[in-house]
């Protein structure tokens, strides 16, 4: 039987607390289950072999979240998401009118925007705890909050909804 | 800000967040804590009542085997000297 050393047994602790969090993130970021299933554990996969290289500079969980969105930011950007479109409807994980108008908005918005919105609205993320994921200033994060709000009322208001 | 309240509110009702999630796990944790700690409960109520009513049963049986051994009709109140004679 494999034993398992005492980091892994830490690693495997901290995989199944943020499964979830990190997988619901994935999932608003690409709009497809399966796909962010993948890239959910692509995403441990890399914390795990980055993790000799991690350095406590953050906590475990922030730096979870940055390996993340940026697995998210490259398989956006790699084309992929192109397969959305061709993908059955039940691969969305979309239970009503509003939210499948959301996820469409967030897909349509640049990824710093969609990353921003995601870990605000879907993560109930505070300013401070997002700007070390994006590695970009609180103020900055402040500011990009509210066009990134502006640019999703617009988009939601256009689809009929009163927000 | 205030210009995205309703925004706000409509994000929280249709979007599946942390914040709704959280004490829904509580909740589950409390309620596997609560069952657990019934189900230990009530195990230690029957072995506390069980075991004295054992032991307090072991002792009467005890006696009645004792009883049943040494009685005569010496012993026992007239009204039951007949029954007893009949066995002897």
């Amino acid at each position: 039987m494999l034993r398992l050393g005492k980091s892994e047994e830490l690693f495997q602790e901290f995989y199944r607390g943020h499964y979830g969090r990190i997988r619901r993130t994935l999932v608003a970021m690409t709009g497809n289950v399966p796909i962010a299933e993948e890239l959910t554990q692509e995403a441990f996969m890399k914390a795990w072999k980055g993790l000799p290289h991690f350095g406590f500079r953050s906590s475990l969980s922030t730096w979870i979240f940055q390996v993340a969105i940026n697995v998210g930011r490259d398989w956006y950007r790699s084309g992929n998401h192109k397969i959305r479109t061709d993908a059955p409807e039940f691969l969305y994980e979309m239970v009503s009118p509003e939210h499948r108008a959301i996820q469409d908005s967030l897909l349509k918005l640049d990824d710093e925007t969609r990353a921003l919105l995601i870990l605000h609205y879907y993560e109930g993320m505070t300013i401070e705890e997002i700007a070390p994921i994006l590695e970009v200033p609180s103020g900055t994060v402040k500011s990009r909050l509210h066009t990134a709000k502006s640019k999703l009322k617009e988009m939601l208001v256009e689809q009929g909804f009163n927000v | 800000m205030s210009d995205f309240k309703k925004l706000d509110f409509f994000m929280k009702e249709h979007t599946p967040s942390l914040k709704e999630n959280v004490p829904q796990f509580r909740k589950k944790q409390d309620s596997y804590f609560l069952k657990w700690g019934l189900a230990v409960a009530v195990s230690a109520a029957i072995v506390f009542v069980m075991v004295p009513s054992f032991s307090s049963n072991q002792e009467a049986y005890a006696m009645e085997e004792a009883l049943m051994w040494e009685v005569t009709a010496d012993d026992l109140p007239e009204e039951y000297v007949d029954s007893v004679s009949i066995l002897n």
